[in-house]
């Protein structure tokens, strides 16, 4: 009972800093306020809140991009490769054959590591060849790594689909950093191999 | 403004740069305060900035509507900070920094004096971990929902919750020192 007592204590605990914010929802809100009425130390601590957010919400930060920022933004675009249209077209036949990843574990062996060096020619697809000019890694992944688990990871790394999965489960993905040195590339696929939804990954040449 | 926003993210979807530049208009301050207050760093907050923007460009037609548009922001800007800080040799182990902090009792109602001085609020909240400065900024300041932050950082509410309780201890352990 004390057990029980003390965890409902820890759960309301956790749930004050998002009261005072007024993020809670409406049942949320009614049980930390019955948790309230009565209990001095969480009211004091909901004093000490309501100061931390008022200083917090009126924190100064220096001046934004701005102006300057967007048309840094648009000289970006401009230099844009062509991949996107191109990836838009590889997402529609790519998607039917993504269970065959789960096969991926048997066939992880056969990926030969190769040196790495920004793609000379890049793929050619069925809708025509797109225009890669970042290093290529090629990547497996654990049988159970959902898709969309796929897509999050290849987004925090900076890295983008050009082709796959294949029929063994296998993704080409460029490196955003089209500049990126060797150290780079080679600290990039250390960090991949250190990934536990990752089988196997390497450069592509 | 959750409307306009998904309609410009369509928009940027079919490479219309109008809408590019309204959404750039919608978001630009709220994101940069959000990497600088990840940072504090207003040269390379300004370069991740880009990288974010440059990112909803690539990546609108991916934007499913399952969340809404800022979490969604939010979260690719979450993890280039991460990658940022990983590249620079400054992204710490998430799970010993809970367990640093000092669980000595602390008087609330001292703690509650001390916060109201602003300077020594900044000053406590600026020697908070990244994880944890991180889910104050997106709780008072941003004022998201403990479901929209576990979204847009992309770990359990349970865990938002936790981080926020030991970034409120760490803030009182610190406050109290002032006392």
């Amino acid at each position: 009972m004390t057990n029980e007592s003390e965890n409902s204590s820890r759960d309301l605990d956790e749930l004050l800093p998002f009261y005072v914010a007024g993020t809670l929802d409406q049942e949320e809100t009614a049980r930390v306020e019955a948790y309230l009425s009565g209990n001095e130390t969480a009211q004091k601590e909901v004093e000490m809140l309501r100061s931390i957010q008022a200083t917090v919400k009126s924190q100064s930060f220096p001046q934004s991009p701005g102006e300057f920022g967007y048309k840094r933004l648009e000289k970006m675009i401009a230099q844009e490769p062509q991949i996107q249209a191109s990836n838009d077209n590889i997402e529609s036949w790519w998607r039917p054959v993504g269970i065959a990843a789960s096969f991926a574990a048997a066939f992880f062996a056969l990926i030969a590591v190769q040196d790495f060096a920004p793609s000379p020619s890049g793929f050619e697809v069925a809708s025509g060849r797109i225009n890669v000019t970042g290093p290529i890694v090629q990547v497996i992944f654990q049988p159970d790594v959902t898709e969309a688990e796929i897509r999050s990871f290849f987004l925090e790394k900076n890295l983008v689909i050009v082709n796959g999965p294949s029929a063994i489960g296998l993704y080409y993905v460029e490196y955003g950093n089209e500049e990126a040195g060797q150290q780079e590339l080679d600290a990039l696929i250390d960090d991949l191999q250190s990934q536990s939804d990752v089988i196997s990954s390497a450069g592509l040449d | 403004m959750t409307d306009e926003a998904g309609f410009l993210l369509q928009r940027i979807a079919q490479k219309d740069q109008a809408a590019l530049k309204s959404f750039y208009g919608l978001f630009e301050k709220r994101l940069f305060n959000f990497i600088c207050s990840r940072l504090n760093d207003s040269v390379a907050a300004t370069d991740i900035h880009n990288e974010v923007m440059f990112e909803v460009w690539r990546s609108a037609h991916r934007f499913e509507g399952r969340s809404s548009v800022s979490t969604w922001l939010f979260g690719i800007a979450h993890h280039k900070v991460i990658d940022y800080l990983r590249k620079n040799g400054r992204h710490q182990g998430d799970e010993l920094q809970d367990e640093m902090v000092d669980d000595e009792y602390k008087d609330p109602e001292q703690c509650a004096i001390a916060a109201k001085q602003a300077d020594r609020v900044h000053e406590c909240v600026s020697q908070l971990s990244d994880k944890h400065r991180t889910i104050v900024h997106l709780t008072f300041f941003e004022e998201q929902t403990y479901r929209e932050i576990a979204e847009a950082l992309g770990c359990p509410e349970g865990t938002v919750k936790t981080r926020m309780y030991h970034a409120k201890r760490a803030l009182m352990d610190c406050l109290a020192g002032f006392v």
